[in-house]
Protein backbone atom coordinates (compact mmCIF):
# COMPACT_ATOMS: atom_id res chain seq x y z
CA UNK A 1 0.00 0.00 0.00
CA UNK A 2 1.22 3.50 -0.90
CA UNK A 3 0.25 6.57 1.09
CA UNK A 4 0.97 10.26 0.77
CA UNK A 5 0.12 12.05 4.02
CA UNK A 6 -0.09 15.85 3.69
CA UNK A 7 2.97 15.87 1.43
CA UNK A 8 4.30 19.20 0.18
CA UNK A 9 7.38 19.91 -1.87
CA UNK A 10 8.81 22.94 -3.65
CA UNK A 11 11.77 22.93 -6.00
CA UNK A 12 14.64 25.13 -4.77
CA UNK A 13 14.51 28.71 -6.09
CA UNK A 14 11.16 28.06 -7.68
CA UNK A 15 7.49 28.14 -6.77
CA UNK A 16 6.81 24.98 -8.68
CA UNK A 17 5.93 22.01 -6.54
CA UNK A 18 3.10 20.06 -4.97
CA UNK A 19 0.99 21.00 -1.98
CA UNK A 20 -0.80 19.06 0.75
CA UNK A 21 -1.10 15.79 -1.12
CA UNK A 22 -3.17 13.10 0.57
CA UNK A 23 -3.45 9.96 -1.46
CA UNK A 24 -3.54 6.24 -0.91
CA UNK A 25 -3.21 3.28 -3.24
CA UNK A 26 -4.27 -0.07 -1.88
CA UNK A 27 -2.32 -3.26 -2.50
CA UNK A 28 -2.98 -4.60 -5.97
CA UNK A 29 -4.69 -1.38 -7.04
CA UNK A 30 -3.78 0.73 -10.06
CA UNK A 31 -3.95 4.45 -9.37
CA UNK A 32 -3.57 6.90 -12.24
CA UNK A 33 -2.44 10.44 -11.55
CA UNK A 34 -3.91 12.51 -14.34
CA UNK A 35 -3.08 16.09 -15.20
CA UNK A 36 -1.72 18.54 -17.75
CA UNK A 37 2.04 19.08 -18.19
CA UNK A 38 3.54 20.95 -15.26
CA UNK A 39 0.76 20.11 -12.81
CA UNK A 40 3.18 18.24 -10.52
CA UNK A 41 2.36 14.63 -11.30
CA UNK A 42 5.93 13.62 -12.14
CA UNK A 43 7.11 15.37 -8.96
CA UNK A 44 4.78 13.07 -7.07
CA UNK A 45 6.45 10.07 -8.68
CA UNK A 46 9.92 11.45 -7.92
CA UNK A 47 8.98 11.84 -4.24
CA UNK A 48 7.58 8.33 -4.12
CA UNK A 49 10.66 6.89 -5.82
CA UNK A 50 12.99 8.86 -3.54
CA UNK A 51 14.58 10.93 -6.31
CA UNK A 52 13.46 14.05 -4.41
CA UNK A 53 12.82 14.57 -0.69
CA UNK A 54 9.55 16.19 0.39
CA UNK A 55 9.59 19.31 2.58
CA UNK A 56 6.50 18.39 4.61
CA UNK A 57 4.33 15.38 5.32
CA UNK A 58 5.28 11.75 4.87
CA UNK A 59 5.32 9.05 2.22
CA UNK A 60 4.51 5.50 3.32
CA UNK A 61 5.05 2.24 1.47
CA UNK A 62 3.61 -0.93 2.99
CA UNK A 63 3.24 0.76 6.37
CA UNK A 64 6.80 2.07 6.47
CA UNK A 65 7.66 5.76 6.52
CA UNK A 66 10.10 6.41 3.67
CA UNK A 67 11.63 9.56 5.20
CA UNK A 68 15.11 8.10 5.69
CA UNK A 69 15.00 5.41 3.06
CA UNK A 70 17.05 6.23 -0.05
CA UNK A 71 15.82 5.49 -3.53
CA UNK A 72 18.09 2.46 -3.78
CA UNK A 73 16.37 0.72 -0.85
CA UNK A 74 12.74 1.48 -1.66
CA UNK A 75 12.42 -1.52 -3.99
CA UNK A 76 10.16 0.09 -6.55
CA UNK A 77 10.06 -0.88 -10.20
CA UNK A 78 10.05 2.20 -12.40
CA UNK A 79 9.19 2.44 -16.10
CA UNK A 80 10.09 5.75 -17.69
CA UNK A 81 8.45 7.49 -20.64
CA UNK A 82 11.38 6.84 -22.96
CA UNK A 83 12.03 3.33 -21.63
CA UNK A 84 15.48 4.18 -20.16
CA UNK A 85 16.97 0.86 -21.19
CA UNK A 86 20.72 0.46 -20.90
CA UNK A 87 21.83 0.77 -24.54
CA UNK A 88 25.03 -1.19 -23.95
CA UNK A 89 23.18 -4.24 -22.60
CA UNK A 90 21.11 -6.85 -24.41
CA UNK A 91 17.48 -7.56 -23.50
CA UNK A 92 18.54 -10.34 -21.15
CA UNK A 93 21.30 -8.23 -19.59
CA UNK A 94 18.83 -5.37 -19.06
CA UNK A 95 16.26 -7.60 -17.38
CA UNK A 96 18.82 -9.45 -15.30
CA UNK A 97 20.40 -6.19 -14.05
CA UNK A 98 18.19 -5.67 -10.95
CA UNK A 99 18.57 -9.33 -9.99
CA UNK A 100 22.36 -9.14 -10.22
CA UNK A 101 22.37 -6.01 -8.07
CA UNK A 102 20.29 -7.86 -5.50
CA UNK A 103 22.48 -10.98 -5.87
CA UNK A 104 19.34 -13.00 -6.51
CA UNK A 105 19.72 -16.73 -7.01
CA UNK A 106 18.74 -18.21 -10.38
CA UNK A 107 18.86 -14.71 -11.86
CA UNK A 108 19.04 -15.85 -15.47
CA UNK A 109 16.12 -18.25 -15.09
CA UNK A 110 13.95 -15.56 -13.47
CA UNK A 111 14.91 -13.00 -16.11
CA UNK A 112 14.06 -15.40 -18.93
CA UNK A 113 10.71 -16.19 -17.33
CA UNK A 114 9.88 -12.51 -17.12
CA UNK A 115 10.97 -11.95 -20.74
CA UNK A 116 8.65 -14.79 -21.67
CA UNK A 117 5.82 -13.27 -19.63
CA UNK A 118 6.04 -10.00 -21.56
CA UNK A 119 6.10 -11.91 -24.83
CA UNK A 120 9.69 -11.28 -25.86
CA UNK A 121 11.11 -14.80 -25.93
CA UNK A 122 13.70 -15.16 -28.67
CA UNK A 123 14.84 -11.55 -28.32
CA UNK A 124 17.13 -12.07 -25.34
CA UNK A 125 20.30 -11.36 -27.31
CA UNK A 126 19.10 -8.21 -29.03
CA UNK A 127 20.17 -4.71 -28.07
CA UNK A 128 17.54 -1.99 -27.39
CA UNK A 129 18.47 -0.27 -30.66
CA UNK A 130 17.36 -3.41 -32.51
CA UNK A 131 13.86 -3.40 -30.97
CA UNK A 132 10.65 -1.57 -31.84
CA UNK A 133 9.09 0.96 -29.46
CA UNK A 134 6.58 -1.57 -28.14
CA UNK A 135 9.27 -4.20 -27.58
CA UNK A 136 11.44 -1.71 -25.71
CA UNK A 137 8.48 -0.87 -23.50
CA UNK A 138 8.01 -4.56 -22.74
CA UNK A 139 11.68 -4.90 -21.81
CA UNK A 140 11.35 -1.89 -19.51
CA UNK A 141 8.30 -3.51 -17.90
CA UNK A 142 10.05 -6.87 -17.53
CA UNK A 143 13.06 -5.18 -15.94
CA UNK A 144 10.85 -3.22 -13.53
CA UNK A 145 8.92 -6.32 -12.47
CA UNK A 146 11.58 -9.02 -12.42
CA UNK A 147 12.78 -8.36 -8.85
CA UNK A 148 9.24 -8.42 -7.40
CA UNK A 149 9.15 -4.77 -6.35
CA UNK A 150 6.82 -3.44 -3.67
CA UNK A 151 5.10 -1.31 -6.29
CA UNK A 152 5.31 -0.47 -9.96
CA UNK A 153 5.69 3.19 -10.97
CA UNK A 154 4.84 4.08 -14.55
CA UNK A 155 5.81 7.54 -15.77
CA UNK A 156 3.86 8.29 -18.97
CA UNK A 157 4.74 4.79 -20.17
CA UNK A 158 2.78 4.84 -23.41
CA UNK A 159 3.21 8.37 -24.66
CA UNK A 160 6.02 7.46 -27.06
CA UNK A 161 3.97 4.76 -28.80
CA UNK A 162 1.58 5.06 -31.73
CA UNK A 163 -2.18 4.80 -31.15
CA UNK A 164 -2.62 1.10 -32.01
CA UNK A 165 0.36 -0.02 -30.00
CA UNK A 166 -0.72 2.18 -27.11
CA UNK A 167 -4.04 0.40 -26.82
CA UNK A 168 -2.38 -2.99 -27.05
CA UNK A 169 0.16 -2.09 -24.37
CA UNK A 170 -2.56 -0.61 -22.16
CA UNK A 171 -4.29 -3.98 -22.07
CA UNK A 172 -1.05 -5.83 -21.52
CA UNK A 173 0.02 -3.65 -18.62
CA UNK A 174 -3.36 -4.05 -16.92
CA UNK A 175 -3.29 -7.78 -17.50
CA UNK A 176 0.26 -8.06 -16.07
CA UNK A 177 -0.66 -5.85 -13.14
CA UNK A 178 -3.62 -8.06 -12.33
CA UNK A 179 -1.66 -11.29 -12.80
CA UNK A 180 1.08 -10.14 -10.46
CA UNK A 181 -1.35 -8.26 -8.18
CA UNK A 182 1.13 -5.42 -7.91
CA UNK A 183 0.30 -1.98 -6.54
CA UNK A 184 0.74 0.40 -9.47
CA UNK A 185 1.16 4.14 -9.67
CA UNK A 186 0.58 5.46 -13.19
CA UNK A 187 1.45 9.01 -14.23
CA UNK A 188 -0.31 10.20 -17.37
CA UNK A 189 -1.73 13.22 -19.15
CA UNK A 190 -3.95 11.00 -21.30
CA UNK A 191 -7.43 10.83 -19.79
CA UNK A 192 -8.37 7.81 -21.89
CA UNK A 193 -5.33 5.94 -20.61
CA UNK A 194 -6.20 6.83 -17.02
CA UNK A 195 -9.88 5.95 -17.35
CA UNK A 196 -9.32 2.61 -19.08
CA UNK A 197 -6.43 1.35 -16.97
CA UNK A 198 -6.97 2.58 -13.44
CA UNK A 199 -9.10 1.49 -10.50
CA UNK A 200 -8.81 4.99 -9.16
CA UNK A 201 -7.89 8.28 -10.84
CA UNK A 202 -6.40 11.28 -9.06
CA UNK A 203 -6.75 14.48 -11.07
CA UNK A 204 -4.01 17.02 -10.40
CA UNK A 205 -3.92 20.72 -11.16
CA UNK A 206 -1.43 23.35 -10.03
CA UNK A 207 0.31 21.00 -7.63
CA UNK A 208 -2.84 19.79 -5.87
CA UNK A 209 -5.12 16.78 -6.10
CA UNK A 210 -8.47 18.20 -7.14
CA UNK A 211 -10.42 14.94 -7.22
CA UNK A 212 -9.62 11.32 -6.58
CA UNK A 213 -12.27 8.78 -7.47
CA UNK A 214 -13.08 5.77 -9.58
CA UNK A 215 -13.15 6.45 -13.35
CA UNK A 216 -16.96 6.12 -13.39
CA UNK A 217 -17.38 8.52 -10.48
CA UNK A 218 -14.97 10.98 -12.00
CA UNK A 219 -16.73 10.90 -15.35
CA UNK A 220 -20.27 11.08 -14.04
CA UNK A 221 -19.74 13.35 -11.06
CA UNK A 222 -16.81 15.67 -11.68
CA UNK A 223 -16.23 18.12 -8.85
CA UNK A 224 -15.70 21.15 -11.06
CA UNK A 225 -15.83 22.35 -14.63
CA UNK A 226 -12.12 21.86 -15.23
CA UNK A 227 -12.36 18.19 -14.32
CA UNK A 228 -15.52 17.82 -16.39
CA UNK A 229 -13.74 19.31 -19.41
CA UNK A 230 -10.54 17.32 -18.82
CA UNK A 231 -12.19 13.94 -18.37
CA UNK A 232 -13.99 13.13 -21.60
CA UNK A 233 -15.91 15.29 -24.06
CA UNK A 234 -18.63 17.43 -22.59
CA UNK A 235 -21.20 20.17 -23.13
CA UNK A 236 -21.20 22.80 -20.41
CA UNK A 237 -24.57 24.54 -20.40
CA UNK A 238 -25.09 27.57 -18.16
CA UNK A 239 -28.45 27.85 -16.40
CA UNK A 240 -30.49 29.14 -13.44
CA UNK A 241 -32.33 26.89 -10.99
CA UNK A 242 -36.07 27.45 -11.31
CA UNK A 243 -37.79 25.50 -8.62
CA UNK A 244 -37.41 21.82 -7.78
CA UNK A 245 -35.41 19.85 -10.36
CA UNK A 246 -35.75 22.46 -13.09
CA UNK A 247 -33.04 24.56 -14.68
CA UNK A 248 -33.63 27.32 -17.19
CA UNK A 249 -31.06 27.08 -20.00
CA UNK A 250 -30.57 29.06 -23.23
CA UNK A 251 -32.60 26.40 -25.10
CA UNK A 252 -35.40 25.87 -22.57
CA UNK A 253 -36.24 24.27 -19.23
CA UNK A 254 -34.21 21.19 -18.40
CA UNK A 255 -35.32 18.70 -15.77
CA UNK A 256 -32.51 17.50 -13.54
CA UNK A 257 -31.64 16.90 -9.89
CA UNK A 258 -31.10 20.31 -8.26
CA UNK A 259 -31.56 19.47 -4.59
CA UNK A 260 -28.08 20.78 -3.68
CA UNK A 261 -28.85 24.20 -5.13
CA UNK A 262 -31.04 27.13 -4.11
CA UNK A 263 -33.76 28.63 -6.25
CA UNK A 264 -32.44 31.17 -8.79
CA UNK A 265 -28.85 29.98 -8.24
CA UNK A 266 -26.57 30.06 -11.27
CA UNK A 267 -25.40 26.57 -12.25
CA UNK A 268 -23.66 24.72 -15.06
CA UNK A 269 -25.05 21.55 -16.53
CA UNK A 270 -22.53 18.91 -17.60
CA UNK A 271 -24.03 16.95 -20.48
CA UNK A 272 -21.92 14.19 -22.01
CA UNK A 273 -22.27 13.94 -25.83
CA UNK A 274 -22.90 10.19 -25.83
CA UNK A 275 -25.74 10.47 -23.30
CA UNK A 276 -27.84 12.58 -25.67
CA UNK A 277 -30.41 10.58 -27.68
CA UNK A 278 -32.15 11.29 -30.98
CA UNK A 279 -35.97 11.28 -30.79
CA UNK A 280 -38.82 11.99 -33.18
CA UNK A 281 -40.68 14.72 -31.28
CA UNK A 282 -40.46 17.08 -28.32
CA UNK A 283 -43.44 15.60 -26.51
CA UNK A 284 -41.49 14.39 -23.45
CA UNK A 285 -39.52 16.36 -20.87
CA UNK A 286 -35.91 17.22 -21.78
CA UNK A 287 -36.60 16.78 -25.50
CA UNK A 288 -35.66 19.73 -27.68
CA UNK A 289 -36.15 20.58 -31.34
CA UNK A 290 -33.02 20.94 -33.43
CA UNK A 291 -32.95 24.31 -35.11
CA UNK A 292 -30.04 23.56 -37.42
CA UNK A 293 -27.36 20.91 -37.87
CA UNK A 294 -24.11 22.84 -37.86
CA UNK A 295 -21.68 20.01 -38.56
CA UNK A 296 -21.37 16.24 -38.69
CA UNK A 297 -18.23 14.20 -38.16
CA UNK A 298 -18.00 10.50 -38.85
CA UNK A 299 -16.19 8.76 -35.97
CA UNK A 300 -16.48 5.14 -37.10
CA UNK A 301 -19.03 3.47 -34.84
CA UNK A 302 -20.80 6.81 -34.13
CA UNK A 303 -21.26 10.20 -35.74
CA UNK A 304 -20.62 13.44 -33.91
CA UNK A 305 -23.15 16.20 -34.54
CA UNK A 306 -22.97 19.83 -33.64
CA UNK A 307 -26.45 21.35 -33.64
CA UNK A 308 -28.10 24.60 -32.75
CA UNK A 309 -30.87 24.56 -30.09
CA UNK A 310 -32.48 28.01 -30.10
CA UNK A 311 -29.12 29.47 -31.04
CA UNK A 312 -27.19 27.41 -28.44
CA UNK A 313 -24.53 25.06 -29.82
CA UNK A 314 -24.50 21.50 -28.53
CA UNK A 315 -22.40 18.48 -29.47
CA UNK A 316 -23.53 14.89 -29.25
CA UNK A 317 -22.68 11.47 -30.63
CA UNK A 318 -25.23 8.94 -31.87
CA UNK A 319 -25.26 5.73 -33.86
CA UNK A 320 -24.75 5.94 -37.61
CA UNK A 321 -28.01 4.21 -38.47
CA UNK A 322 -29.97 7.42 -38.03
CA UNK A 323 -32.02 8.55 -41.07
CA UNK A 324 -33.44 11.83 -39.86
CA UNK A 325 -32.47 14.11 -37.00
CA UNK A 326 -35.11 16.53 -35.75
CA UNK A 327 -35.10 16.35 -31.95
CA UNK A 328 -32.78 15.37 -29.13
CA UNK A 329 -33.51 14.01 -25.67
CA UNK A 330 -31.27 14.45 -22.61
CA UNK A 331 -32.03 11.84 -19.89
CA UNK A 332 -32.49 13.55 -16.54
CA UNK A 333 -30.23 11.16 -14.60
CA UNK A 334 -27.28 11.69 -16.96
CA UNK A 335 -27.06 15.43 -16.33
CA UNK A 336 -24.56 16.54 -13.71
CA UNK A 337 -25.13 19.92 -12.10
CA UNK A 338 -22.25 22.09 -10.93
CA UNK A 339 -22.11 25.41 -9.17
CA UNK A 340 -22.06 28.20 -11.73
CA UNK A 341 -20.14 30.72 -9.62
CA UNK B 1 38.50 28.79 -54.68
CA UNK B 2 40.14 25.65 -56.07
CA UNK B 3 43.42 27.51 -56.60
CA UNK B 4 43.38 28.73 -52.99
CA UNK B 5 42.75 25.19 -51.78
CA UNK B 6 45.69 23.88 -53.80
CA UNK B 7 47.92 26.71 -52.58
CA UNK B 8 46.90 25.91 -49.02
CA UNK B 9 47.67 22.23 -49.51
CA UNK B 10 51.08 23.09 -50.98
CA UNK B 11 51.75 25.43 -48.05
CA UNK B 12 50.81 22.66 -45.63
CA UNK B 13 52.27 19.72 -47.50
CA UNK B 14 55.53 21.11 -48.86
CA UNK B 15 57.36 21.39 -45.51
CA UNK B 16 56.23 17.86 -44.63
CA UNK B 17 57.35 16.55 -48.00
CA UNK B 18 60.73 18.30 -47.60
CA UNK B 19 61.15 16.82 -44.12
CA UNK B 20 60.40 13.38 -45.49
CA UNK B 21 62.84 13.78 -48.40
CA UNK B 22 65.47 15.29 -46.10
CA UNK B 23 65.24 12.37 -43.67
CA UNK B 24 66.33 9.97 -46.42
CA UNK B 25 68.94 12.29 -48.03
CA UNK B 26 72.60 11.61 -47.50
CA UNK B 27 73.71 15.21 -47.70
CA UNK B 28 71.79 18.48 -47.88
CA UNK B 29 73.90 21.60 -47.98
CA UNK B 30 72.91 24.74 -49.92
CA UNK B 31 70.84 22.83 -52.50
CA UNK B 32 67.12 22.73 -53.20
CA UNK B 33 66.94 18.98 -52.55
CA UNK B 34 69.29 16.60 -50.74
CA UNK B 35 71.62 14.25 -52.58
CA UNK B 36 71.93 10.50 -52.12
CA UNK B 37 69.71 8.04 -50.21
CA UNK B 38 70.23 6.66 -46.72
CA UNK B 39 68.41 5.17 -43.74
CA UNK B 40 71.28 6.08 -41.46
CA UNK B 41 69.57 9.07 -39.88
CA UNK B 42 66.78 6.88 -38.49
CA UNK B 43 69.32 4.34 -37.33
CA UNK B 44 71.34 7.09 -35.68
CA UNK B 45 68.32 8.38 -33.82
CA UNK B 46 67.61 4.94 -32.39
CA UNK B 47 71.26 4.44 -31.50
CA UNK B 48 71.65 7.83 -29.85
CA UNK B 49 70.84 7.43 -26.17
CA UNK B 50 69.57 10.98 -25.79
CA UNK B 51 66.93 10.51 -28.52
CA UNK B 52 65.91 7.11 -27.31
CA UNK B 53 65.59 8.36 -23.74
CA UNK B 54 63.62 11.41 -24.85
CA UNK B 55 61.31 9.26 -26.94
CA UNK B 56 60.68 6.89 -24.04
CA UNK B 57 60.21 9.85 -21.70
CA UNK B 58 57.61 11.36 -24.07
CA UNK B 59 55.78 8.06 -24.18
CA UNK B 60 55.85 7.71 -20.40
CA UNK B 61 54.63 11.26 -19.86
CA UNK B 62 51.92 10.70 -22.46
CA UNK B 63 50.72 7.50 -20.77
CA UNK B 64 50.71 9.10 -17.34
CA UNK B 65 48.83 12.13 -18.63
CA UNK B 66 46.24 9.86 -20.24
CA UNK B 67 45.87 7.93 -17.00
CA UNK B 68 45.57 11.13 -14.96
CA UNK B 69 42.91 12.48 -17.31
CA UNK B 70 40.85 9.30 -16.95
CA UNK B 71 41.31 9.07 -13.18
CA UNK B 72 40.52 12.72 -12.47
CA UNK B 73 38.18 13.93 -15.18
CA UNK B 74 35.97 10.85 -15.63
CA UNK B 75 34.66 10.81 -12.03
CA UNK B 76 34.54 14.61 -12.09
CA UNK B 77 32.22 14.63 -15.13
CA UNK B 78 30.10 11.87 -13.62
CA UNK B 79 29.74 13.73 -10.36
CA UNK B 80 28.99 17.09 -12.05
CA UNK B 81 26.23 15.49 -14.11
CA UNK B 82 24.68 13.68 -11.16
CA UNK B 83 24.82 16.59 -8.73
CA UNK B 84 23.27 18.90 -11.34
CA UNK B 85 24.77 21.89 -9.55
CA UNK B 86 24.86 24.57 -12.23
CA UNK B 87 27.32 26.76 -10.30
CA UNK B 88 29.83 23.95 -9.89
CA UNK B 89 29.44 23.09 -13.55
CA UNK B 90 29.95 26.71 -14.59
CA UNK B 91 33.04 27.04 -12.41
CA UNK B 92 34.55 23.84 -13.79
CA UNK B 93 33.89 24.92 -17.36
CA UNK B 94 35.63 28.22 -16.67
CA UNK B 95 38.58 26.46 -15.06
CA UNK B 96 38.76 24.05 -17.99
CA UNK B 97 38.89 26.93 -20.45
CA UNK B 98 41.84 28.65 -18.74
CA UNK B 99 44.59 26.49 -20.31
CA UNK B 100 43.19 27.35 -23.74
CA UNK B 101 42.86 31.05 -22.98
CA UNK B 102 46.26 31.49 -21.28
CA UNK B 103 49.36 31.19 -23.53
CA UNK B 104 51.61 28.26 -22.67
CA UNK B 105 54.39 30.75 -22.03
CA UNK B 106 52.34 32.22 -19.18
CA UNK B 107 51.66 28.79 -17.71
CA UNK B 108 55.36 27.96 -18.06
CA UNK B 109 56.42 31.13 -16.23
CA UNK B 110 53.85 30.36 -13.56
CA UNK B 111 55.43 26.94 -13.04
CA UNK B 112 58.93 28.45 -12.92
CA UNK B 113 57.83 30.99 -10.33
CA UNK B 114 55.91 28.50 -8.22
CA UNK B 115 58.34 25.60 -8.26
CA UNK B 116 61.78 27.14 -7.94
CA UNK B 117 61.39 28.25 -4.34
CA UNK B 118 63.15 26.68 -1.39
CA UNK B 119 59.87 25.25 -0.16
CA UNK B 120 58.88 23.96 -3.60
CA UNK B 121 62.04 23.05 -5.46
CA UNK B 122 60.41 20.71 -7.94
CA UNK B 123 61.01 22.30 -11.31
CA UNK B 124 62.51 19.65 -13.57
CA UNK B 125 60.71 16.76 -11.87
CA UNK B 126 58.95 14.32 -14.16
CA UNK B 127 55.76 14.39 -12.11
CA UNK B 128 55.61 18.17 -12.51
CA UNK B 129 55.97 17.75 -16.26
CA UNK B 130 53.07 15.29 -16.17
CA UNK B 131 50.96 17.79 -14.24
CA UNK B 132 51.87 20.50 -16.74
CA UNK B 133 50.71 18.33 -19.64
CA UNK B 134 47.61 17.34 -17.68
CA UNK B 135 46.67 21.01 -17.26
CA UNK B 136 47.18 21.65 -20.97
CA UNK B 137 45.12 18.64 -22.04
CA UNK B 138 42.41 19.01 -19.39
CA UNK B 139 40.01 21.08 -21.57
CA UNK B 140 40.18 18.69 -24.51
CA UNK B 141 39.33 15.60 -22.50
CA UNK B 142 36.86 17.36 -20.22
CA UNK B 143 34.80 19.01 -22.97
CA UNK B 144 34.78 15.88 -25.17
CA UNK B 145 33.47 13.74 -22.34
CA UNK B 146 31.11 16.35 -20.92
CA UNK B 147 29.47 17.13 -24.26
CA UNK B 148 28.92 13.45 -25.08
CA UNK B 149 27.57 12.55 -21.67
CA UNK B 150 25.26 15.56 -21.58
CA UNK B 151 23.80 14.36 -24.87
CA UNK B 152 23.36 10.82 -23.54
CA UNK B 153 20.56 9.69 -21.23
CA UNK B 154 23.08 9.05 -18.47
CA UNK B 155 21.31 10.86 -15.60
CA UNK B 156 18.08 8.99 -16.24
CA UNK B 157 19.83 5.64 -16.63
CA UNK B 158 21.67 6.31 -13.41
CA UNK B 159 18.33 6.87 -11.67
CA UNK B 160 17.04 3.61 -13.07
CA UNK B 161 20.08 1.76 -11.74
CA UNK B 162 19.68 3.56 -8.42
CA UNK B 163 16.06 2.44 -8.16
CA UNK B 164 17.23 -1.16 -8.57
CA UNK B 165 19.47 -0.72 -5.55
CA UNK B 166 22.82 -0.17 -7.30
CA UNK B 167 25.37 1.75 -5.19
CA UNK B 168 27.51 4.62 -6.55
CA UNK B 169 30.44 2.45 -7.55
CA UNK B 170 28.24 -0.12 -9.30
CA UNK B 171 26.43 2.66 -11.16
CA UNK B 172 29.75 4.20 -12.17
CA UNK B 173 31.10 0.94 -13.52
CA UNK B 174 27.91 -0.49 -15.05
CA UNK B 175 26.27 2.67 -16.37
CA UNK B 176 28.65 5.61 -16.65
CA UNK B 177 31.76 3.84 -17.90
CA UNK B 178 30.10 1.78 -20.66
CA UNK B 179 28.26 4.88 -21.88
CA UNK B 180 31.40 7.00 -21.74
CA UNK B 181 33.82 4.43 -23.17
CA UNK B 182 33.87 5.70 -26.75
CA UNK B 183 34.16 9.33 -25.65
CA UNK B 184 37.00 8.43 -23.31
CA UNK B 185 38.94 6.73 -26.11
CA UNK B 186 38.31 9.66 -28.48
CA UNK B 187 39.35 12.15 -25.81
CA UNK B 188 42.50 10.19 -25.02
CA UNK B 189 43.60 10.22 -28.66
CA UNK B 190 43.52 14.01 -28.59
CA UNK B 191 45.25 14.10 -25.21
CA UNK B 192 48.00 11.79 -26.46
CA UNK B 193 48.49 13.81 -29.65
CA UNK B 194 48.81 17.06 -27.68
CA UNK B 195 51.09 15.58 -25.04
CA UNK B 196 53.45 13.93 -27.54
CA UNK B 197 53.77 17.08 -29.63
CA UNK B 198 53.94 19.58 -26.75
CA UNK B 199 57.09 21.71 -26.86
CA UNK B 200 56.74 25.11 -25.25
CA UNK B 201 55.81 24.19 -21.69
CA UNK B 202 58.05 21.10 -21.68
CA UNK B 203 60.98 23.20 -22.83
CA UNK B 204 60.44 25.52 -19.88
CA UNK B 205 59.78 23.05 -17.09
CA UNK B 206 61.48 19.76 -18.03
CA UNK B 207 64.85 19.01 -16.50
CA UNK B 208 67.96 17.80 -18.34
CA UNK B 209 67.23 14.20 -17.37
CA UNK B 210 63.63 14.17 -18.45
CA UNK B 211 63.59 16.10 -21.69
CA UNK B 212 60.78 15.10 -23.98
CA UNK B 213 61.20 14.20 -27.63
CA UNK B 214 60.01 17.56 -29.08
CA UNK B 215 62.39 19.53 -26.81
CA UNK B 216 65.28 17.46 -28.04
CA UNK B 217 64.27 18.13 -31.65
CA UNK B 218 65.28 21.76 -31.23
CA UNK B 219 68.84 20.62 -30.64
CA UNK B 220 68.71 18.28 -33.60
CA UNK B 221 68.40 21.23 -35.96
CA UNK B 222 71.71 22.59 -34.73
CA UNK B 223 73.35 19.38 -35.95
CA UNK B 224 72.95 17.45 -39.23
CA UNK B 225 69.87 18.38 -41.28
CA UNK B 226 69.09 14.74 -42.13
CA UNK B 227 69.03 13.76 -38.46
CA UNK B 228 66.72 16.65 -37.61
CA UNK B 229 64.40 15.73 -40.49
CA UNK B 230 64.27 12.07 -39.44
CA UNK B 231 63.57 12.98 -35.83
CA UNK B 232 60.74 15.30 -36.91
CA UNK B 233 59.28 12.69 -39.24
CA UNK B 234 59.02 10.25 -36.33
CA UNK B 235 57.10 12.81 -34.30
CA UNK B 236 54.95 13.62 -37.29
CA UNK B 237 54.11 9.95 -37.84
CA UNK B 238 53.03 9.61 -34.22
CA UNK B 239 50.81 12.71 -34.48
CA UNK B 240 49.24 11.55 -37.77
CA UNK B 241 48.56 8.06 -36.38
CA UNK B 242 46.85 9.50 -33.34
CA UNK B 243 44.85 11.97 -35.44
CA UNK B 244 43.65 9.16 -37.70
CA UNK B 245 42.71 6.99 -34.75
CA UNK B 246 40.92 9.91 -33.14
CA UNK B 247 38.87 10.72 -36.24
CA UNK B 248 38.09 7.01 -36.75
CA UNK B 249 36.93 6.81 -33.16
CA UNK B 250 34.81 9.96 -33.58
CA UNK B 251 33.12 8.65 -36.72
CA UNK B 252 32.44 5.35 -34.92
CA UNK B 253 31.01 7.26 -31.99
CA UNK B 254 28.72 9.31 -34.24
CA UNK B 255 27.53 6.17 -36.03
CA UNK B 256 26.73 4.64 -32.64
CA UNK B 257 24.83 7.74 -31.56
CA UNK B 258 22.73 7.70 -34.75
CA UNK B 259 21.88 4.02 -34.24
Amino acid sequence: MIEFRSVSFEYPNSRAGIYDINLSVNTGELLAVLGHSGCGKTTLLKLLAGFEQHNQGSVWINGQDQANIPCSRRELGIVFQDYALFPHYTVLQNVIYPLKIKKSSQAEKKAKEMINLVGLSGNEGKYPSQLSGGQRQRVALARALVFQPKALLLDEPLSALDATLREEMRNEIVSLQKTLNITTFLITHDQEEAMTMANKVAVMAQGRIVQCASPEELYNNPLDLNIARFVGKTNIVPGIVKGADRVETPFGLVQTRTHRFANNQTVNLVIRPEQVQAVDSATQNNAFAIEKILSTRFLGHTTEYQVSLKGYKMKFEIANSLTSLTHIFIPKQTIHVLNGA
Amino acid sequence: MKRITYLYLVYLGLPIALLLVGSFGQSWVNTLLPSGFTLNWYQEIWQTTAYRKAFIMSMQVCLMVCLLNVLVITPLVCSLLLKGNSRALQATRLFALLPIAAPELVIGFGFILAFTRDATPWLGATWLLVIGHFILTFPYFFFTLMADMERSAFTQLDRVAQSFGANSMTRFTTVFMPLAAKSIVAGLMTVAAISLGEFQLSNMIAGFMNRTYPTLLLQAFYGATGLACAATVILLLLAITLSLLSSYQNSNKNRGAKA
